[in-house]
């Protein structure tokens, strides 16, 4: 199944959900994204990753008390689980084993 | 700025709705709560607009399948429109032809109505973004003096603060003044400046223009001060805030800017760039005699016009009817008596763009009659879609038949079979919208170009253009459905199982009554379009009176002050320069004033003739090349002329002139032209025309005046254009020093007088191609169906020894005579319909009997070639193959 793999993006999301730690929600989420990468993306694409996270149990999440310029409304906050940290441990064990196989580094440098 | 009031209003409802719509009921909140939050963030950064497309697309991109609704499909009904739906793609995919010739029919005719719906909402927009627009009137007045007739959008100048005092009724009253064109001179840099105004306070508390800089408040009631649009504060000053500066406008006004306020959108019927204060312009202040001042009414309560309108004539004439006496000497009873009238009526501000066309409107305005005109035509070109659809799903109903059949004898009953026809329809004209909606999108850039208009945005601000669409993917889904679903329903199951049963004989009269209105209705498109571009055609290419080809009109000449003459005498030495002449009065300008004039020997004011006035300098005919038909040029070696007078020959009429020896005329009233009351006839001059051919000559008088004018006519011989602009220009900034060198010339402003003919030309025409092209895809279907019918038919003729060509004649006959009937119906309803149109013109084209030849031998071709292509395949192919199954 596809579903255990980590897709890239699913990646880069969950590593800022660990990044923020307390207050990871959507709209942060995709804020960070953009500070940190200078990728933007749509709303609608962070919640469906998040969701898809959730599912796969890397990811659990709870509803915070919103604010004022959310309307009052509330926000799902979302937290790595254990099995999160180990999938990301996983997939960055894999690229260090490939990167420490890659015969020469200096391949196209001057 | 105001940033820190949390109040800066909400996201789109009508995306918001759409959230909550499709969106799982668990997700709402914390997707509702991001995007709002992105919403709010966007809008302080970007502006509202741009928040509310950014929250469209995040919303629209929430359109994913984990935050769907899940549908609860155990309901038999959701299991039947399921296997409905089902059942209707199979058949789409399965009849591939039709279901193409269809869906891009309907599409094509869904765009257009689209487009001309986005079009007409636009027209119906204008002037409904001022936050009081129900309240806000515009006075204008319609007068009889003597013979003649004033019927204009301007009012004395003292009537706004009279008013207001006089009438309880009335809580706030502004009036504007047209300045025209200007030069705004900051340092040493000059800016020109269209669309300036003198204007009253009152004027803006009446609209409430929202304000960028400054403040709008009590702006212009001190004098040489002045307020600006945002685009206009931007050209002069940049981004900086222009508030306390000062500016000098053409040389002699020196003005401080004291408020900057967005600029008005397209859609409204005045677009002042400049707002001068009214204390500038204060000479008429007391004067009930003159119109020149555009009024404004808020009103304290709404729909209370006519009432009010009824007081206005005897408050008018407490003011009025001592100056006549005194001025002019007039009597206002007796001038009452004797027929004349004076009516002061209020126009809601939200009518001015489509029913107001008066003389001196602000900005030439749309017209109601052409919102008609293209609604008639879009719904023309989507009954013409329906109808292709009705056809092509009867016609094929013979190979339904046996489906229909077998359903009933497995137990369908008529209801479930009529609601799967329906689905099948509905679906047809949902896919067919999706397409009619990339089609807008694709095209917008083109329509927009050719009616001259910004539409696109409507379709993101005003959502209830979808709410429409859908409406109508359901209403033509049922329509267009209906006639199909209740005739295949209706069918005996035992007869057509046992293949006795006559497909599609009993509807073909239905579907040839159809086909014949499709055709009736390209056909009068058809003639509409060819009468439009020949009228359009005729008054291009019409004897205006005067030359306007090779002349240019330089502008800002004004301020040359004494300039000028020296400008003259150097654009003398120029070979390729015939003529000059320095006047603001030129054919085609906006510029008019209009006094009443006595012929020798009257003196009654029934007698006398409202006249245009217009300054001229003595080489005012030569430089337009207007032919004298009697007595003689203005001449400069003569100085007497300077009390004389050249008329045109409509005047000439009207004061009872044949040939002009000499004849006195008189001014009637205190006010003099050109400090003089009495003038002598010199000429008479052919009649020329100024106004769009809609309207008639009227009498316009030439004097030769001292004072310098705004612009100089230059008559040029040349073939080299680009060269000989290159020379003037390089002339004019020697002389000019700074003043910038703008030109237009006169063929392209009169062209510009014709556009909303020649957009109405365009859209008929690319409408009448769409018609006649979706009927095209209609007959083509049909075609192609009778040819599948009669396979077995034409078969046996050929065994039997028919040529090719008798078969196709079989087959074009049915169609050629359903032709000729559409040719019969539509023909005396153009004509009607065309010669109605163009008795709107003072000058018309006849109707031709060409047009309607060839319009109808358009329709014949087009129509014969669509049927040959399916005619010829099915008579030349080999008979055997068409009949070995038998």
């Amino acid at each position: 199944m596809k579903g255990d793999v980590l897709g890239e993006f699913e990646e880069i999301i969950l590593l800022i959900v660990g990044v923020l730690g307390q207050d990871a929600y959507g709209l942060g989420i995709r804020d960070e994204l953009e500070k940190q990468t200078g990728r933007s993306a749509a709303i609608g694409a962070v919640h469906a990753t998040l969701n898809r996270l959730q599912e796969k149990g890397y990811v659990e999440s709870g509803m915070k008390e919103g604010t004022q310029e959310r309307g009052g409304r509330r926000k799902r906050v979302f937290q790595m689980t254990g099995l999160g940290k180990k999938a990301l441990t996983d997939s960055k064990d894999v690229r260090v084993n490939l990167w420490s196989q890659l015969p020469d580094l200096n391949i196209g440098k001057v | 700025m105001n940033n820190s009031s949390p109040d800066i209003g909400r996201p789109p409802i009508w995306a918001d709705r759409l959230l909550e719509f499709f969106c799982k009921g668990e997700l709402l909140e914390e997707v509702q709560g991001d995007l709002a939050e992105y919403y709010f963030r966007t809008y302080k950064q970007k502006g509202r607009r741009k928040a509310g497309i950014v929250y469209w697309y995040h919303v629209i991109n929430f359109l994913r399948p984990f935050a769907l609704k899940k549908l609860k499909s155990n309901a038999n009904t959701t299991t039947m429109i399921r296997f409905n739906l089902m059942i209707a793609l199979r058949n789409l995919n399965r009849y591939r032809f039709y279901s193409f010739l269809n869906i891009s029919g309907l599409a094509i005719g869904l765009a257009s109505c689209l487009f001309i719906m986005l079009f007409v909402m636009d027209e119906l927009s204008y002037d409904k973004f001022h936050p009081d627009y129900k309240r806000i009137y515009r006075v204008a007045s319609d007068l009889r003096f003597g013979n003649n007739q004033f019927d204009f959008p301007v009012t004395p100048a003292p009537m706004a603060e009279s008013f207001l005092k006089d009438f309880p009724e009335i809580e706030m009253a502004g009036k504007m003044r047209t300045y025209g064109t200007g030069l705004v001179k900051k340092g040493d840099a000059f800016y020109k400046q269209k669309n300036i105004f003198y204007a009253s306070q009152g004027l803006l508390d009446i609209f409430r223009f929202p304000t960028v800089y400054g403040s709008l408040e009590n702006a212009i009631t001190e004098p040489n001060t002045i307020v600006l649009s945002h685009s206009s504060a931007k050209k002069i000053f940049g981004d900086m805030n222009p508030v306390g500066e000062s500016v000098k406008i053409d040389e002699r006004l020196t003005v401080k800017v004291s408020g900057v306020y967005e600029d008005l959108p397209e859609n409204s019927h005045f677009h002042p760039e400049l707002l001068i204060s009214i204390e500038n312009d204060r000479g008429n202040d007391n004067v009930w005699l003159g119109n020149n001042y555009y009024t404004y009414f808020l009103l304290n309560a709404q729909n209370d016009e006519t009432g009010l309108e009824a007081k206005f004539a005897s408050v008018y004439e407490k003011y009025f009817a001592p100056q006549l006496k005194e001025m002019v000497g007039v009597d206002f009873d007796e001038m009452m008596a004797s027929g004349d009238h004076i009516n002061y009526y209020l126009q809601p501000v939200a009518d001015i763009h489509l029913n107001s066309h008066l003389a001196v409107e602000v900005e030439a305005n749309g017209s109601m009659e052409y919102v008609y005109i293209f609604s008639a035509i879009a719904l023309f070109i989507l009954v013409i879609a329906c109808i292709n659809f009705m056809n092509l799903s009867t016609a094929r109903a013979a190979m339904r038949a046996k489906e229909v059949g077998i359903k009933k004898v497995l137990g369908s009953v008529r209801g479930q079979l009529i609601s799967q026809f329906l689905t099948e329809s509905i679906l047809f004209a949902f896919l067919a919208s999706l397409v009619a909606v990339l089609l807008v999108v694709l095209l917008l850039p083109l329509f927009n170009s050719f009616s001259g208009k910004d539409v696109g945005h409507i379709l993101l601000d005003r959502p209830i253009v979808w709410v429409y669409l859908i409406a109508a993917v359901f209403g033509i889904g049922v329509l267009a459905g209906l006639y199909p679903a209740f005739y295949l329903s209706k069918y005996q199951p035992t007869a057509v199982l046992k293949g006795t049963y006559q497909a599609g004989s009993r509807a073909s009269w239905f579907r040839n009554v159809l086909v014949v209105f499709q055709f009736a209705t390209s056909l009068f498109l058809i003639i509409g379009s060819l009468t439009v571009y020949s009228q359009l055609n005729y008054t291009q290419n019409r004897d205006l009176g005067f030359d306007r080809e090779q002349v240019i009109i330089l502008e800002n000449v004004g301020n040359l002050g004494d300039k000028n003459k020296v400008l003259r005498n150097e654009l003398a030495k120029n070979a390729s320069v015939v003529n000059t002449s320095i006047s603001s009065f030129y054919p085609l300008s906006d510029f008019r004033s209009d006094q009443p004039f006595l012929p020798e020997g009257t003196t009654s004011i029934e007698e006398s003739v409202s006249c245009q006035v217009w300054s001229v300098d003595f080489d005012y005919l030569k430089t337009f090349e207007m032919e004298v038909v009697s007595g003689r040029d203005f001449d400069i070696q003569m100085p007497s002329d300077s009390s004389g007078v050249v008329i045109n020959e409509t005047a000439a009429k009207r004061f009872g002139i044949e040939q002009a020896t000499g004849q006195k005329i008189k001014v009637l009233g205190d006010f003099g032209v050109q400090g003089k009351k009495e003038f002598t006839v010199l000429g008479v001059v052919k009649d020329f025309h100024f106004e769009s051919l809609r309207n008639n000559v009227v009498p316009v008088l030439l004097f030769i005046t001292k004072y310098s004018a705004d612009h100089m006519a230059v008559r040029l011989k040349t073939d080299n254009l680009s060269r000989t602009l290159a020379d003037l220009e390089e002339t004019w900034s020697r002389v000019a020093g700074g003043i910038p060198f703008e030109y237009q010339f006169l063929n392209q402003s009169f062209e510009a007088k014709y556009r909303s003919e020649s957009q109405l030309g365009t859209i008929f025409a690319v409408f009448s191609g769409l018609a006649i092209f979706i009927g095209c895809l209609g007959l083509f279907g049909l075609s192609a169906y009778t040819a599948e019918r009669r396979k077995k038919e034409l078969g046996i003729r050929k065994v039997l020894g028919a040529e090719v060509f008798s078969l196709v004649r079989l087959l074009f006959t049915e169609f050629s005579v359903l032709l000729v009937i559409a040719i019969i119906v539509a023909i005396p309803l153009a004509w009607y319909a065309m010669d109605l149109w163009l008795n709107d013109f003072a000058y018309r084209v006849g109707l031709s009997l060409g047009t309607f030849v060839v319009s109808s031998l358009i329709v014949i071709l087009v129509g014969l070639v669509t049927v040959s292509f399916q005619s010829f395949k099915a008579a030349r192919s080999n008979p055997v193959d068409n009949l070995k199954y038998e």
